[in-house]
């Protein structure tokens, strides 16, 4: 049974079906529509990374690793980026896919807790604060991690694209994304999760 | 939003069959990483070119250099100064700006990354991204991972018209800043994405259901709305393809 008393239909196969579906669209969209610029390169950062790492925070690595790696291939297909959306596909799905299987453990038993504690014990919250830390840290590991996957499959994949000078231009800018995607995939995990409690039962 | 690449048009690029046309993209594209000499590497990316033209129309076959020239200038500016070996062409002071070897990689390497930009760009301006996913199932992506890609496409318009509602009641509650970028805007986005990924997350399980409805994971034979032509049409374009295949991986075999 689930939070909210219902039967945990998260591991239906139609389930799984469409959460991967909807994950992937909500990339797309998010790397299509979503651009903030960056005044001083003229370039800007998409939010496809927070897409991801929500999705990996949310609903775990293998829904991670297909809608993340989808959605940024189909974002690249109806960009004019054809080119790279094979490594695309490969590059964000393993960013999610080891984002979602570090936090898998950890994550959602936090956010149980967290709905508790409206207790009176003082060592209940302790325990609640101790583990709030532990979350953040086990959350910031697996950012860090999505982080290395992303900005080093991305300079290996560039450099033998197109030569290790302009591979190594783009690391710091993709580094900006990546950090921005984790932070803003964190807090929304965080908002969502408390807005729409039901979503902490959809982790798989 | 989801209006892909794809030109409808009448061309040869287009009459050919996808399954044979992924089969040449796939040669076409290992080719260029292939060491025939930066002769050949250019010769196949002109006739990429060249075939782009009756594909997508001549106005629209030399969009893909608008998006490939931010990358051609990276290419000529950091390319170089990695390469000291060879002849020197060009120093300034003691700084050796730009050598022979320097020069011919940073060649071979715009005449790569173009040749692949337009082999994608062939594909995917020929081709319906309907038959896409069809060409895929034809070569044996399992009946889930189709259905999660069309049904992906399903869902972009939905999602996208949910920001634009959603971003638009913010905006009109004052939450939400419009124009130049700023703090206050990125601020400002969070309870917009908060809301968008509710809306989204909550029509999983209708969905689901809604899938299971229409008799996903039953056993019955499954038909099929569309499918790709077959018969001899794609035996004669995938001999054509093979055939183009041995021809442009032995052509600098032959001529060396």
């Amino acid at each position: 049974m689930t939070s909210n008393g219902s039967n945990n239909i998260s591991t239906s196969p139609a389930y799984r079906i469409v959460s991967i579906s909807v994950l992937t669209a909500v990339t797309a969209v998010f790397t299509l529509l979503i651009r903030i610029p960056i005044a001083p390169t003229r370039g800007y950062i998409n939010l496809g990374d927070v897409a991801i790492f929500f999705t990996a925070f949310t609903f775990g690595p293998i829904t991670a690793l297909i809608s993340g790696g989808l959605g940024t291939a189909i974002a690249d297909l109806l960009s004019g980026y054809a080119q790279w959306a094979p490594i695309s596909l490969v590059i964000h799905g393993l960013q999610g896919l080891a984002a979602g299987l570090i936090v898998r453990k950890h994550l959602i038993k936090f956010q149980r807790i967290q709905f508790q504690q409206n207790s009176d014990n003082a060592a209940e919250i302790d325990e609640y604060r101790e583990k709030g830390v532990r979350k953040m840290l086990i959350s910031l590991t697996a950012g860090l991690v999505g982080t290395i996957i992303m900005v080093g499959l991305y300079f290996l994949s560039g450099a033998a694209l197109y030569g290790i000078g302009p591979a190594a231009f783009e690391v710091p800018g993709n580094i900006i994304q990546c950090v921005v995607g984790f932070v803003g995939g964190y807090m929304l995990t965080r908002a969502v999760v408390k807005a729409y409690p039901p979503v902490s039962d959809l982790f798989l | 939003m989801i209006e892909s690449s794809y030109h409808e048009g009448d061309s040869f690029v287009h009459a050919f069959d996808p399954r044979a046309k992924l089969l040449l993209l796939i040669t076409g594209i290992t080719t260029l990483f292939l060491p025939f000499g930066v002769e050949f590497s250019a010769a196949y990316t002109g006739v990429f070119i060249l075939l782009a033209i009756p594909a997508a129309g001549f106005r629209h076959a030399f969009s893909p250099f608008k998006l490939l020239l931010p990358l051609i200038i990276l290419i000529i500016l950091l390319t170089p100064p990695f390469f000291k070996e060879g002849e020197v062409l060009i120093t300034y002071r003691n700084w050796i700006l730009l050598t022979e070897a320097g020069l011919m990689r940073t060649i071979v390497l715009i005449i790569r990354f173009t040749g692949i930009t337009y082999a994608f760009f062939l594909f995917f301006t020929s081709t319906p991204l309907n038959q896409v996913v069809l060409t895929l199932r034809w070569y044996g992506l399992p009946l889930n991972a189709a259905l999660i890609v069309s049904m992906s496409f399903r869902f972009i318009p939905y999602i996208t018209t949910t920001y634009h509602h959603v971003s638009d009641a913010h905006k009109l509650r004052g939450s939400y800043q419009t124009g130049m970028w700023g703090w206050s805007h990125i601020r400002g986005l969070l309870p917009v994405l908060t809301s968008v990924l509710i809306k989204s997350v909550k029509t999983i399980p209708v969905m689901a259901m809604s899938l299971e409805s229409r008799g996903f994971g039953s056993n019955r034979k499954r038909t099929s709305y569309q499918r790709l032509r077959g018969g001899r049409i794609l035996f004669t374009h995938f001999i054509f393809s093979v055939m183009i295949s041995l021809i442009i991986i032995a052509l600098p075999y032959v001529v060396a």
